[in-house]
Protein backbone atom coordinates (compact mmCIF):
# COMPACT_ATOMS: atom_id res chain seq x y z
CA UNK A 1 0.00 0.00 0.00
CA UNK A 2 1.18 3.54 -1.27
CA UNK A 3 0.82 6.59 2.19
CA UNK A 4 0.81 10.20 0.83
CA UNK A 5 1.04 12.58 3.67
CA UNK A 6 0.07 15.52 2.51
CA UNK A 7 0.14 19.36 3.39
CA UNK A 8 0.80 22.87 2.51
CA UNK A 9 4.15 23.02 1.68
CA UNK A 10 5.11 19.11 1.94
CA UNK A 11 7.79 20.44 4.07
CA UNK A 12 7.28 19.84 7.98
CA UNK A 13 4.08 18.40 9.10
CA UNK A 14 3.99 15.92 6.29
CA UNK A 15 7.78 15.12 6.74
CA UNK A 16 7.43 14.95 10.19
CA UNK A 17 4.64 12.25 10.09
CA UNK A 18 6.16 10.60 7.54
CA UNK A 19 9.03 10.02 9.52
CA UNK A 20 7.14 9.30 12.89
CA UNK A 21 5.73 6.49 10.22
CA UNK A 22 8.93 5.17 8.98
CA UNK A 23 10.01 4.75 13.45
CA UNK A 24 12.70 7.68 12.41
CA UNK A 25 11.61 9.43 15.31
CA UNK A 26 9.66 8.17 18.56
CA UNK A 27 6.23 7.58 19.05
CA UNK A 28 6.50 7.55 22.43
CA UNK A 29 7.71 10.84 23.64
CA UNK A 30 8.36 14.73 22.22
CA UNK A 31 11.59 14.76 20.66
CA UNK A 32 14.02 17.42 21.49
CA UNK A 33 14.49 20.74 19.53
CA UNK A 34 17.83 19.26 17.94
CA UNK A 35 16.17 15.65 16.77
CA UNK A 36 13.54 17.22 14.96
CA UNK A 37 15.34 20.60 13.82
CA UNK A 38 17.91 17.82 12.36
CA UNK A 39 15.34 14.95 11.25
CA UNK A 40 16.17 14.17 7.51
CA UNK A 41 15.15 14.05 4.85
CA UNK A 42 13.67 17.13 3.48
CA UNK A 43 12.30 18.73 7.02
CA UNK A 44 11.63 22.43 6.12
CA UNK A 45 13.89 21.93 2.75
CA UNK A 46 11.03 21.87 -0.21
CA UNK A 47 10.69 24.89 -2.62
CA UNK A 48 7.78 26.31 -3.33
CA UNK A 49 8.13 25.01 -6.66
CA UNK A 50 8.41 21.78 -5.24
CA UNK A 51 4.34 21.71 -4.55
CA UNK A 52 2.88 18.69 -5.77
CA UNK A 53 6.28 16.57 -6.48
CA UNK A 54 5.36 13.39 -4.69
CA UNK A 55 8.62 12.49 -2.90
CA UNK A 56 9.35 9.01 -1.82
CA UNK A 57 10.24 8.95 1.59
CA UNK A 58 11.06 5.21 2.71
CA UNK A 59 9.03 1.97 3.09
CA UNK A 60 7.79 0.82 6.71
CA UNK A 61 7.76 -2.96 8.70
CA UNK A 62 4.86 -3.93 6.90
CA UNK A 63 6.06 -2.81 3.35
CA UNK A 64 4.14 0.14 2.80
CA UNK A 65 5.35 3.15 0.56
CA UNK A 66 5.57 6.55 2.13
CA UNK A 67 5.26 9.44 0.37
CA UNK A 68 4.62 13.16 0.94
CA UNK A 69 3.47 15.71 -0.86
CA UNK A 70 2.87 19.52 -0.66
CA UNK A 71 -0.28 20.88 -2.62
CA UNK A 72 -0.76 24.34 -0.85
CA UNK A 73 -4.55 24.91 0.11
CA UNK A 74 -5.93 22.55 -2.32
CA UNK A 75 -6.64 19.07 -0.74
CA UNK A 76 -9.78 19.13 -2.93
CA UNK A 77 -7.53 19.51 -6.27
CA UNK A 78 -4.97 17.00 -4.94
CA UNK A 79 -7.98 14.81 -4.23
CA UNK A 80 -9.93 15.36 -8.28
CA UNK A 81 -6.41 14.71 -9.69
CA UNK A 82 -5.80 10.89 -8.27
CA UNK A 83 -9.27 10.12 -8.44
CA UNK A 84 -9.45 10.71 -11.84
CA UNK A 85 -5.81 9.45 -13.02
CA UNK A 86 -6.57 6.50 -10.77
CA UNK A 87 -9.85 5.40 -13.04
CA UNK A 88 -8.21 6.34 -16.17
CA UNK A 89 -4.95 4.23 -15.37
CA UNK A 90 -6.92 1.41 -13.53
CA UNK A 91 -5.20 2.22 -10.47
CA UNK A 92 -6.79 0.54 -7.47
CA UNK A 93 -7.82 3.27 -5.07
CA UNK A 94 -7.43 0.79 -2.21
CA UNK A 95 -3.63 0.64 -3.11
CA UNK A 96 -3.07 3.60 -1.24
CA UNK A 97 -4.20 6.59 1.23
CA UNK A 98 -3.87 10.09 1.20
CA UNK A 99 -3.75 11.57 5.04
CA UNK A 100 -4.16 15.28 5.49
CA UNK A 101 -1.69 16.55 7.86
CA UNK A 102 -2.82 20.51 7.61
CA UNK A 103 -5.02 19.76 10.50
CA UNK A 104 -2.28 19.64 13.29
CA UNK A 105 -0.38 22.52 11.85
CA UNK A 106 -0.50 25.28 14.26
CA UNK A 107 0.14 29.45 13.89
CA UNK A 108 3.41 28.54 15.07
CA UNK A 109 4.10 26.06 12.15
CA UNK A 110 2.42 28.51 9.96
CA UNK A 111 4.68 31.48 10.83
CA UNK A 112 7.73 29.78 11.02
CA UNK A 113 7.03 27.99 7.59
CA UNK A 114 6.06 30.89 6.12
CA UNK A 115 9.85 32.62 7.38
CA UNK A 116 11.65 29.94 6.08
CA UNK A 117 10.13 28.70 2.71
CA UNK A 118 8.87 31.83 1.45
CA UNK A 119 10.80 34.77 2.85
CA UNK A 120 14.47 32.56 2.77
CA UNK A 121 15.04 33.83 6.58
CA UNK A 122 15.60 29.81 7.68
CA UNK A 123 17.84 30.88 10.83
CA UNK A 124 14.72 32.64 11.91
CA UNK A 125 11.71 30.35 10.65
CA UNK A 126 13.46 27.21 11.16
CA UNK A 127 13.52 27.27 15.17
CA UNK A 128 9.54 28.67 15.26
CA UNK A 129 8.40 25.86 12.78
CA UNK A 130 10.61 23.36 15.00
CA UNK A 131 8.99 24.90 18.35
CA UNK A 132 5.52 24.90 16.42
CA UNK A 133 6.35 21.04 15.44
CA UNK A 134 7.02 19.85 19.23
CA UNK A 135 3.62 21.12 20.50
CA UNK A 136 1.52 19.52 18.02
CA UNK A 137 3.72 16.48 17.56
CA UNK A 138 1.73 14.10 19.99
CA UNK A 139 -1.76 14.72 17.92
CA UNK A 140 0.76 14.09 14.81
CA UNK A 141 1.79 10.80 16.36
CA UNK A 142 -1.52 9.89 17.15
CA UNK A 143 -3.06 10.64 13.62
CA UNK A 144 -0.02 8.14 12.28
CA UNK A 145 -1.26 5.62 14.67
CA UNK A 146 -4.47 5.72 13.83
CA UNK A 147 -3.40 5.54 9.59
CA UNK A 148 -1.19 2.44 11.22
CA UNK A 149 -4.13 0.63 12.45
CA UNK A 150 -6.16 1.35 9.74
CA UNK A 151 -3.96 -0.26 7.09
CA UNK A 152 -3.87 -3.14 9.30
CA UNK A 153 -7.50 -3.55 9.26
CA UNK A 154 -7.44 -3.38 5.81
CA UNK A 155 -5.20 -6.08 5.27
CA UNK A 156 -6.44 -8.53 7.82
CA UNK A 157 -9.87 -7.92 6.08
CA UNK A 158 -8.30 -8.75 2.73
CA UNK B 1 -2.70 2.29 -25.37
CA UNK B 2 -1.21 6.04 -24.75
CA UNK B 3 -2.78 8.56 -22.84
CA UNK B 4 -2.85 12.47 -23.51
CA UNK B 5 -2.65 14.61 -20.58
CA UNK B 6 -3.68 17.86 -20.83
CA UNK B 7 -3.51 20.59 -18.20
CA UNK B 8 -4.02 24.76 -17.91
CA UNK B 9 -4.29 26.96 -15.18
CA UNK B 10 -7.10 28.89 -16.82
CA UNK B 11 -10.52 28.89 -15.10
CA UNK B 12 -11.57 28.48 -19.03
CA UNK B 13 -10.93 24.78 -19.46
CA UNK B 14 -8.40 25.76 -23.04
CA UNK B 15 -7.50 22.31 -22.21
CA UNK B 16 -10.70 20.45 -22.85
CA UNK B 17 -11.47 22.59 -26.15
CA UNK B 18 -7.84 21.70 -26.92
CA UNK B 19 -8.65 17.33 -26.27
CA UNK B 20 -12.56 18.05 -28.11
CA UNK B 21 -10.32 19.56 -30.99
CA UNK B 22 -8.05 16.37 -31.03
CA UNK B 23 -10.57 13.55 -30.40
CA UNK B 24 -12.75 15.70 -33.35
CA UNK B 25 -15.84 16.71 -31.34
CA UNK B 26 -14.76 20.36 -32.03
CA UNK B 27 -13.86 21.35 -35.97
CA UNK B 28 -11.05 23.31 -37.35
CA UNK B 29 -13.61 25.83 -38.17
CA UNK B 30 -15.61 26.53 -35.20
CA UNK B 31 -18.44 29.05 -33.55
CA UNK B 32 -17.87 30.45 -30.11
CA UNK B 33 -21.77 28.64 -29.71
CA UNK B 34 -20.42 25.33 -30.11
CA UNK B 35 -17.31 25.70 -27.94
CA UNK B 36 -19.87 26.39 -25.14
CA UNK B 37 -21.88 23.93 -25.97
CA UNK B 38 -19.37 20.91 -25.19
CA UNK B 39 -17.42 22.62 -22.19
CA UNK B 40 -18.49 21.11 -18.84
CA UNK B 41 -20.90 22.99 -16.24
CA UNK B 42 -18.61 25.70 -14.39
CA UNK B 43 -18.81 26.19 -10.61
CA UNK B 44 -20.31 22.51 -10.03
CA UNK B 45 -20.66 22.78 -6.12
CA UNK B 46 -18.02 19.62 -5.62
CA UNK B 47 -14.86 21.41 -7.56
CA UNK B 48 -15.58 24.91 -7.69
CA UNK B 49 -13.39 26.12 -10.07
CA UNK B 50 -11.67 22.97 -11.07
CA UNK B 51 -12.27 21.28 -13.99
CA UNK B 52 -11.42 17.42 -14.78
CA UNK B 53 -12.32 15.66 -17.55
CA UNK B 54 -11.78 12.10 -19.19
CA UNK B 55 -12.54 13.03 -23.13
CA UNK B 56 -12.64 9.65 -24.51
CA UNK B 57 -10.23 8.20 -27.29
CA UNK B 58 -9.40 9.71 -30.64
CA UNK B 59 -9.23 8.41 -33.65
CA UNK B 60 -5.85 6.84 -33.15
CA UNK B 61 -6.56 5.13 -29.73
CA UNK B 62 -5.40 7.55 -28.05
CA UNK B 63 -7.15 8.32 -24.36
CA UNK B 64 -7.56 12.16 -23.78
CA UNK B 65 -7.92 13.10 -19.98
CA UNK B 66 -7.78 17.60 -19.67
CA UNK B 67 -7.60 18.97 -16.29
CA UNK B 68 -7.96 22.63 -15.35
CA UNK B 69 -7.35 24.11 -12.16
CA UNK B 70 -7.67 28.08 -11.71
CA UNK B 71 -4.14 28.90 -10.19
CA UNK B 72 -3.23 25.01 -10.16
CA UNK B 73 -0.38 24.61 -12.81
CA UNK B 74 2.13 24.18 -10.44
CA UNK B 75 0.32 21.15 -8.38
CA UNK B 76 -0.90 19.43 -11.70
CA UNK B 77 2.50 20.23 -13.15
CA UNK B 78 4.26 18.20 -10.56
CA UNK B 79 1.60 15.96 -9.15
CA UNK B 80 0.61 13.73 -12.17
CA UNK B 81 4.03 13.06 -13.65
CA UNK B 82 5.43 11.99 -10.09
CA UNK B 83 1.99 10.47 -8.84
CA UNK B 84 1.91 8.25 -11.99
CA UNK B 85 5.93 7.47 -11.15
CA UNK B 86 4.68 6.28 -7.99
CA UNK B 87 2.31 3.91 -9.30
CA UNK B 88 4.77 2.56 -11.76
CA UNK B 89 3.07 3.54 -14.91
CA UNK B 90 5.91 3.78 -17.46
CA UNK B 91 6.47 6.81 -18.87
CA UNK B 92 5.90 5.53 -22.55
CA UNK B 93 2.36 4.92 -21.14
CA UNK B 94 1.31 8.80 -21.45
CA UNK B 95 2.43 12.51 -22.32
CA UNK B 96 2.00 15.35 -20.94
CA UNK B 97 1.28 18.59 -22.20
CA UNK B 98 0.73 22.15 -21.06
CA UNK B 99 -1.70 24.35 -22.51
CA UNK B 100 0.37 27.86 -21.63
CA UNK B 101 -1.16 31.09 -23.30
CA UNK B 102 0.23 34.28 -23.23
CA UNK B 103 -1.37 36.60 -21.14
CA UNK B 104 -4.28 38.51 -22.20
CA UNK B 105 -5.82 41.07 -19.88
CA UNK B 106 -9.04 40.79 -21.90
CA UNK B 107 -9.52 36.88 -21.60
CA UNK B 108 -8.06 37.04 -17.64
CA UNK B 109 -11.11 39.77 -17.71
CA UNK B 110 -13.78 37.47 -18.94
CA UNK B 111 -12.97 34.52 -16.83
CA UNK B 112 -13.04 36.40 -14.17
CA UNK B 113 -16.79 37.96 -14.99
CA UNK B 114 -17.64 34.48 -15.44
CA UNK B 115 -18.13 33.79 -12.03
CA UNK B 116 -20.17 36.85 -11.49
CA UNK B 117 -23.57 35.83 -12.35
CA UNK B 118 -24.78 39.28 -13.44
CA UNK B 119 -21.95 40.15 -15.50
CA UNK B 120 -21.23 36.52 -16.73
CA UNK B 121 -22.61 37.55 -20.11
CA UNK B 122 -20.37 39.91 -20.38
CA UNK B 123 -17.48 38.15 -19.00
CA UNK B 124 -18.70 34.78 -21.80
CA UNK B 125 -18.15 37.62 -24.96
CA UNK B 126 -14.70 38.66 -23.90
CA UNK B 127 -13.54 35.02 -23.07
CA UNK B 128 -15.29 34.07 -26.93
CA UNK B 129 -12.92 37.25 -28.35
CA UNK B 130 -10.06 35.18 -27.25
CA UNK B 131 -11.10 32.38 -28.06
CA UNK B 132 -11.78 33.70 -31.59
CA UNK B 133 -8.29 34.49 -31.85
CA UNK B 134 -6.97 31.52 -30.55
CA UNK B 135 -8.48 29.07 -31.87
CA UNK B 136 -6.39 28.53 -35.02
CA UNK B 137 -3.35 28.63 -32.86
CA UNK B 138 -5.11 25.51 -31.30
CA UNK B 139 -6.01 23.70 -34.28
CA UNK B 140 -2.77 24.47 -35.96
CA UNK B 141 -0.99 22.70 -32.51
CA UNK B 142 -3.05 19.81 -32.73
CA UNK B 143 -2.54 19.33 -35.90
CA UNK B 144 1.24 20.11 -36.56
CA UNK B 145 2.81 19.49 -32.81
CA UNK B 146 1.00 17.31 -31.56
CA UNK B 147 1.43 13.86 -33.31
CA UNK B 148 5.28 13.90 -33.38
CA UNK B 149 4.90 15.09 -29.26
CA UNK B 150 2.78 11.88 -28.15
CA UNK B 151 5.04 9.46 -30.40
CA UNK B 152 6.58 6.67 -28.94
CA UNK B 153 10.17 7.80 -29.46
CA UNK B 154 9.67 11.48 -28.63
CA UNK B 155 12.52 11.68 -25.37
CA UNK B 156 12.36 15.07 -24.44
CA UNK B 157 10.97 15.51 -20.89
CA UNK B 158 7.71 13.98 -19.94
CA UNK B 159 6.13 17.26 -19.40
CA UNK B 160 6.30 19.39 -22.23
CA UNK B 161 5.10 23.21 -22.37
CA UNK B 162 3.84 24.66 -25.29
CA UNK B 163 3.13 28.43 -25.45
CA UNK B 164 -0.01 28.84 -27.47
CA UNK B 165 0.11 32.39 -29.26
CA UNK B 166 -3.27 33.90 -30.43
CA UNK B 167 -3.64 35.09 -34.11
CA UNK B 168 -4.62 38.64 -34.84
CA UNK B 169 -6.54 37.22 -37.05
CA UNK B 170 -10.15 36.21 -36.06
CA UNK B 171 -10.14 32.22 -36.26
CA UNK B 172 -13.93 31.74 -36.86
Amino acid sequence: MKIFYHCFGGAHSSVTAANIHLNRLPKDRVPGFKELFNQNPFFDQREVNDTGKVVHMGQDGMGNDIYVVGRQSRPQLLYFITEKISEVFSINKDSYTLVNMSTYVNYLMRIGGFISRRLGLIKLGRPIVTWGTQRNYQAMVAEVQKVIGDIKQTEAKN
Amino acid sequence: MKTLILYDGCYFPLSFVTGAIFTGKLPEKCTPELIWDIIPVFGSKKNKNDQICYQGQAHDGTRVLSFSACSGRLIMKNLIPSFLKAHGIAENKFRILEINTTFDFYFWMGQSLLRMSPYSGKGRKMVENYLMRIYPALVNFVKLDWHSQIADNYTQDNVLCKMIKPNPQKGF
